[in-house]
């Protein structure tokens, strides 16, 4: 193996954590730690500072995504002979890991379409959020499963 | 390879690695992209505000992300001893190469912890963006970075252990 590709793994993995902590915790800001701060505004403040939060984070969210992506295809491509070795239970928790990944990317589109936002969007976000964790949750046992899994020797498999 | 607690059942020993290793990403979520917006984004946000209103929105959001960072970094040291403890057999033998980076991601790691404490625990006006934080978010991106180097050399260490018990003839570089 080159020095290129162990290279081009770090890289892609460690833009695809810091993206994702950056729109996790992006989330979790704008959900449990911003709203708390719109309380000691007036009416007129909380919502113009919600609407310059709301610009910022579209912009952050929609880099994050885009880089999610990209990361993600490279790593599912680099990593998919191990999910083959491992069977039913290597794409089980592969599949789950992207499904919810996508709807998340979706809905969070979806929220920020528009100038103002929508009035149930706390509740959206909340649940953009819970989802964000069990798509971790999917990620961190593929990885453990990836990890634990042992390559069979060849002359060990033909036994 | 890897270091099972004693006395637990198998099917807890199965739960508890993926679960602390959730929680370890969970937290690392919350302190790097709660530093993003607290000292980057929220800054921004109320620039065009008056300044009594900015030091009572930057109080408020201070003194919940003080629990936060507090919350997470507990949470980050436990479960990266454990993580250690499970995978210490991974970092010695043949593996032994890698354990200077694992050195090096609990040292940047639990300096950046402790600047990020201590940043937040300080009693200080905070109008102004805490430079050490934004320095702190660089160093936590660095930490993140050295993980992933020490996990792909310790990755390829292995497939190449796997690879020469393939071929026994073929001579080790």
């Amino acid at each position: 193996m080159s020095l290129v590709q162990p290279i081009l793994i770090i890289l892609f993995r460690w833009i695809h954590v810091t993206t994702a902590c950056v729109a996790v915790g992006g989330v979790f800001f704008l959900r449990v730690v911003f709203p708390i701060a719109l309380k000691s505004l007036n009416a007129d403040a909380a919502h113009t500072m919600l609407l310059r939060t709301r610009r910022i984070f579209k912009m952050v969210i929609h880099t994050c995504i885009l880089l999610l992506l990209v990361s993600g295809t490279y790593n599912a491509c680099i990593n998919w002979p191990k999910y083959d070795a491992m069977g039913p239970v290597g794409h089980s928790l592969f599949g789950t890991h992207l499904l919810l990944a996508l709807i998340v990317f979706g809905i969070a589109l979806w929220l920020l379409i528009g100038p103002e936002p929508r009035k149930d969007h706390l509740q959206w976000l909340m649940i953009t959020l819970i989802l964000m964790f069990l798509t971790i949750a999917a990620a961190s046992v593929l990885k453990y499963a990836r990890d634990t899994h042992q390559p069979q020797p060849l002359e060990m498999s033909r036994q | 390879m890897l270091n099972w607690f004693p006395y637990l059942p198998e099917w807890v020993q199965w739960a508890i690695f993926p679960l602390v290793r959730w929680l370890h990403i969970v937290c690392t979520t919350l302190l790097v992209g709660g530093t993003l917006f607290y000292e980057f984004v929220i800054p921004k946000a109320i620039e065009d505000l008056k300044e009594e209103t900015q030091l009572a929105v930057l109080g408020r959001v201070r003194w919940f992300f003080r629990q936060v960072v507090i919350f997470s970094a507990v949470i980050l040291i436990l479960t990266g001893s454990l993580t250690v403890y499970h995978q210490w057999h991974l970092y010695n033998g043949e593996f032994r190469a890698v354990m200077p980076w694992l050195y090096m991601h609990l040292a940047l790691g639990m300096l950046s912890l402790l600047v990020a404490v201590l940043a937040m625990i300080r009693t200080r006006s905070p109008r102004q963006p805490l430079v050490w934080l934004r320095i702190n978010f660089v160093i936590l991106l660095v930490v993140i970075f050295i993980v992933a180097v020490a996990r792909q050399w310790r990755l390829m260490i292995r497939d190449t252990h796997a690879r020469y018990l393939d071929n026994p003839t073929e001579t080790r570089p």
